[in-house]
């Protein structure tokens, strides 16, 4: 059969085919990449442009509306304030509210009855308030900045002390909410007015998010009303007050040259003191009764209305903002990215409004501030690359240039953020074009590799009909038209085959077999030296197999009769082997024996272990007892001295006792000595008085002297008593001591008998694990000693299977003496067939046969052994 | 009751009637007359005549030494009584007492006689003595009084062999009685001595 496989691996036989079919396949592969690369790259190409242009043209586009609504708002919101102060600034209650408030500021003082020393005390309060409130205030929103007080304070009229005094320092409510207050508790008529207006006034205030709304005196320039009651209320605004250079009082001095109420003047933001530094715009018209100007009125603008604005971000995505610029390039709202900005101390807040820190000059600005509108790429001020839409914002209209107010308001978003959609659009477009790659590859290899299986197929078939081998067919691997064309192609092999046989030849070989058949017959009679005559016919390949089977027979018969020679040999070299293994295993028999013997000794030697360590055993458990035993004698020591300490106490008190009995008849010695002593003083007196008497007191002389004599003697017997009892105390108190010694002997006694209990009970403890000791080696050995007797056992059985075992050697070598005379039968019953002296012809055949004898003959040894 | 059975009985007794036993017969022991005593004299019985009225005489103690005074001139012999001290007198001269409602001059006689005072004694007494003529009674503090004791005046040796200073002339003269110097005192010449005299008049 072909091989179709072995085809495919290019062998250089099938070159010719090789090259078309390999072209096949790549031309396939190249085409379907085309196909579907060049339509795919077209299409890629226009969409990303395309998709590119809009985006831009999009952001654009909405930057610019953005800007312009953002623009409107903020001039809207500036006119609509304008418009306000002008109407207010022509309210009949406003022009009324200035010209009571004109009145009453000046008569404030007499009303209240005031002095100039209680103004001094109030203006020393004020002072305080101005220290401790206002600067705690101010220096917590301005980083711990702290105005000067003094420059605040000195300046102020007597009115204005009263008045600040009343309405801000003496106003109950917390900074920031002064307003609330209607009426200060005074008996000024100002008060009374204060109480009509101030309402009115601060529903005003609070309807338009203003901060404040002042009134101002237009002849004096006092701030004769201010809506929120900040330091700026009642000072003067002329040269000498203390807010004259603030925004405020050159919004005063703008106000004084207006022509009419509808001439607002408008001051841009910038901090203002008294509302601590925070940005404010003053806008400020002039207020006429009739024809006559007497005052001014003052909105401050807080800047967060125009911040609300500008920090609504409404379609500006992640990195988009707007940005109000002022003519002094300084910002007029907060920056979205105020925390990724460098900090420096003068950043207020966290506030970017006014900040100095952050001057926005760009071209942009500058160009947006000369009044020009456009939208480009630039670099904002933060560095970024953004695409920025710029615009001039007039915030306030005036004829005089001057005064005209103009931001640069800017509407940027990162230029990254604007790409972000294209550059998503481009990751996309080239994995989707990875994919396609892999996907048309795969399978434009799959499609070729199926159709040239079956051409490889036809073409194996073909190159092996083309080497002569007439039985090669095609495998019909598909049904489409090339495996019709494989069908057909083995169809007509088929039919060319059957045609090539012809009759002619078979009288000829008819011929051949007849002789072959004769030669045959002489082989057959076991006559293996002729051989069969090798002719051109047909009979000739049979002859030569003849010869063929010849030669193996002669091979066969050799090589058996040297198998049977080496037979013989090795049966012999067995029968030596055996013996020699019959005269080792009856040695071993002999060693297995006195082993055996010596582990019976052993068993026996262990069971006398066993027997001597149940004595130590018996006599651990008397050590016990004795131990036990001293225990209690010990015991009963501890008592009996326990005993001899009570009584050897009991006798101490007793002789203590006797002590003081001995003492008190001391006692009564003494008192009979002083008896004694007196009788002998009497006696003596008696001598004296008889010795007067003469010769009638001679008896009672001598019975005076007697008397005398008697009490000597008892006087000397009291002494010697006296001194027996000394005797006696001092011995008492010898025996007490000794007695203190006995017991403090007797205590150490009983320490030393309480140790050497504690001693024989450790010993017990200690002979008690001694004797579990005992009893586990006990254990153990009585265990060996069974051990021992099973190794016995095992021993005498090993002894019987190697008799055994030499028995059956024995027996292996009359078996193999059987083989031997086997082997000999054998080679006289090969002897029948003859053979050739010389070698047959073929040298090579017969060291074939020599080769397989020894492997043989090696390997029956092998076995035997 | 014989010795033995007496023993037994005392051993039967309790250790404080034992004491009291024994010291009875430590009295009785003290009282009776022994083979020693030379004036062989027994209790309660006078022996009258045996020596002179005159010639009795006070024995008394002055630090170790002993002296007497004639019986004649003693009035009485008492404890230390309480004495009143004098300002401005000698220091021999202790003080006044009341005798039985008499004011008596005590006279601390060591002193007046320059003898060394003897370690305080328990048995200081006073004796009260008076000279023959005059009647003038004083208090004498001494050391110890040994009792009253004959003496003979052909036992009166001289005192020549004293030195002839003031302690020498109150001395009548001096007596051995049991290997001891008993010096006897005149009393007229000691109540009669410039000192005490000069005392007398300023008194």
């Amino acid at each position: 059969m072909s091989q179709p496989s072995g085809a495919w691996d290019g062998q250089d036989q099938s070159g010719l085919f090789r090259n078309i079919r390999t072209s096949i396949r790549r031309k396939l592969l190249l085409g379907m990449l085309a196909v579907a690369f060049v339509p795919m790259l077209a299409m890629a190409a226009t969409v990303y442009w395309n998709v590119e242009r809009v985006v831009f043209n999009k952001t654009t586009d909405q930057l610019a509306a953005i800007r312009s609504v953002k623009a409107s708002q903020i001039e809207q919101l500036f006119q609509a304030l304008e418009a306000e102060v002008a109407s207010l600034a022509e309210s009949q209650t406003v022009v009324s509210a200035v010209s009571e408030f004109q009145r009453s500021f000046r008569t404030a003082i007499d009303e209240n009855d005031l002095k100039s020393q209680e103004l001094q005390s109030l203006r020393g309060e004020l002072h305080t308030f101005y220290a401790t409130e206002f600067t705690e205030e101010y220096s917590r929103i301005n980083n711990g900045r702290a105005p000067n007080v003094d420059l605040l304070v000195d300046p102020l009229s007597d009115e204005a002390v009263l008045m600040q005094y009343h309405y801000v320092r003496n106003n109950p409510n917390p900074i920031g909410k002064k307003a609330l207050l209607d009426r200060a508790a005074d008996q000024s008529s100002y008060s009374d007015q204060h109480e009509k207006y101030h309402p009115l006034l601060r529903g005003f205030m609070d309807r338009f998010r203003l901060s404040n709304i002042l009134l101002i005196d237009a002849e004096t320039g006092d701030v004769i009303y201010s809506c929120s009651k900040e330091l700026d209320f009642a000072t003067s605004l002329k040269n000498n007050g203390p807010h004259a250079k603030s925004g405020l009082g050159f919004a005063y001095k703008q106000a004084l040259l207006a022509e009419n109420s509808d001439d607002v003047s408008v001051l841009d933001f910038k901090p203002h003191q008294t509302s601590y530094e925070q940005p404010a715009m003053f806008l400020s018209a002039p207020v006429f009764d009739t024809s006559k100007r007497i005052g001014v009125i003052v909105f401050q603008v807080p800047i967060n209305q125009v911040a609300a604005i500008l920090e609504d971000r409404t379609g500006l995505g992640e990195t988009g903002e707007t940005l109000a610029v002022g003519s002094d390039h300084l910002l007029r709202n907060n920056s979205r990215f105020f925390k990724e900005l460098p900090k420096s101390d003068t950043l207020q807040q966290g506030s970017t409004i006014l900040n100095s820190d952050l001057r926005v000059e760009s071209t942009v600005t500058d160009s947006a501030l000369a009044g020009d509108t456009g939208i480009n790429a630039a670099t904002d001020y933060r560095g970024t690359m953004t695409l920025t839409a710029w615009q001039p914002v007039t915030v306030h209209k005036s004829e005089d240039k001057k005064s005209e107010i103009t931001w640069a308001l800017l509407t940027k978003i990162d230029q990254a953020e604007v790409r972000d959609p294209v550059t998503r659009l481009f990751f996309a477009m080239l994995a989707i074009a990875a994919l396609a790659t892999i996907v048309v590859l795969v399978s434009s290899y799959a499609m070729a590799s199926n159709l040239t299986r079956q051409t490889d197929s036809i073409s194996g078939m073909l190159n092996q009909i083309g080497m002569g081998d007439f039985e090669a067919r095609a495998e019909v691997l598909s049904e489409d038209e090339l495996g019709t064309v494989a069908m057909s192609l083995n169809a007509m092999c088929d039919n060319t085959l059957s045609l090539i046989q012809t009759r002619e030849e078979r009288d000829r070989i008819q011929l051949a077999v007849q002789k072959l058949k004769e030669e045959v017959a002489i082989i057959a009679s076991g006559d293996l030296t002729q051989e069969a005559e090798v002719t051109e016919d047909v009979t000739g390949g049979i002859a030569e197999s003849i010869n063929h089977m010849i030669f193996q027979l002669r091979t066969i018969i050799t090589n058996l009769h040297e198998t049977v020679n080496q037979v013989t040999i090795s049966a012999g070299e067995i029968q030596k082997t055996t013996d020699h293994l019959s005269a080792g295993s009856e040695q071993q028999s002999r060693q297995i024996t006195e082993t055996s013997a010596a582990i019976e000794e052993m068993a026996s030697s262990i069971q006398q272990v066993s027997q001597n360590t149940q004595k130590s055993a018996t006599v651990a458990n008397k050590a016990r007892e004795n131990a036990e035993q001293g225990t209690r004698a010990v015991q009963n020591t501890m008592d009996g001295m326990d005993r001899i300490r009570d009584q050897v106490q009991e006798n101490a008190k007793r002789i203590k006792r006797l002590g003081e009995s001995s003492q008190e008849v001391g006692e009564i010695v003494q008192l009979i000595g002083d008896i004694a002593d007196r009788t002998s003083i009497l006696a003596l007196n008696a001598s004296i008085q008889a010795a007067m008497a003469g010769d009638a007191g001679k008896g009672f002389a001598v019975v005076a002297e007697e008397v005398e004599l008697l009490a000597e003697r008892a006087n000397h017997a009291t002494k010697q008593i006296e001194s027996l009892i000394k005797a006696i105390q001092r011995e008492t108190s010898e025996a007490i001591t000794a007695m203190e010694v006995c017991t403090q002997e007797v205590v150490s006694g009983s320490k030393l008998a309480s140790e050497a209990g504690y001693t024989l009970g450790e010993i017990d403890s200690v002979s008690k694990e001694l004797a579990e000791l005992i009893e586990s080696i006990t254990e153990m050995t009585r265990q060996q000693a069974q051990t021992a007797e099973v190794l016995a056992e095992s021993m005498n059985e090993i002894s019987s299977v190697t008799r055994e075992t030499a028995l059956g050697t024995k027996h292996a070598a009359l078996s193999i003496d059987n083989l031997a005379e086997l082997s000999d039968a054998l080679q006289s019953s090969v002897a029948a067939f003859r053979l050739p002296r010389s070698k047959p012809r073929s040298s090579l055949v017969f060291d074939h046969s020599s080769e397989h004898t020894g492997p043989v003959g090696s390997l029956i040894l092998k076995a035997l052994k | 009751m014989n010795g033995t059975e007496r023993d037994h009985a005392i051993d039967s007794l309790p250790s404080a009637a034992k004491f009291a036993v024994n010291l009875a017969e430590l009295i009785a022991q003290s009282t009776k007359p022994t083979a020693g005593d030379t004036r062989g004299s027994a209790v309660g019985v006078p022996q009258p005549g045996t020596v002179n009225n005159r010639n009795k005489h006070v024995v008394f103690v002055l630090n170790a030494t002993h002296y007497a005074v004639p019986l004649a001139n003693v009035l009485e012999i008492q404890r230390v009584p309480q004495i009143t001290a004098l300002p401005h007198v000698p220091d021999w001269l202790r003080g006044v007492t009341n005798m039985r409602g008499d004011v008596l001059s005590v006279v601390d006689l060591r002193m007046l006689l320059k003898i060394e005072l003897a370690e305080c004694s328990q048995d200081e007494r006073m004796v009260v003595v008076k000279s023959t003529k005059e009647e003038l009674a004083i208090g004498w503090i001494v050391d110890r009084v040994v009792g009253i004791r004959g003496i003979e005046p052909s036992e009166l040796k001289s005192t020549s062999l004293l030195p002839a200073d003031s302690m020498a002339s109150f001395i009548a003269g001096i007596i051995q009685r049991d290997d001891r110097l008993i010096a006897v005192l005149d009393v007229n010449r000691v109540l009669s001595s410039p000192e005490l005299r000069q005392f007398e008049l300023a008194s």
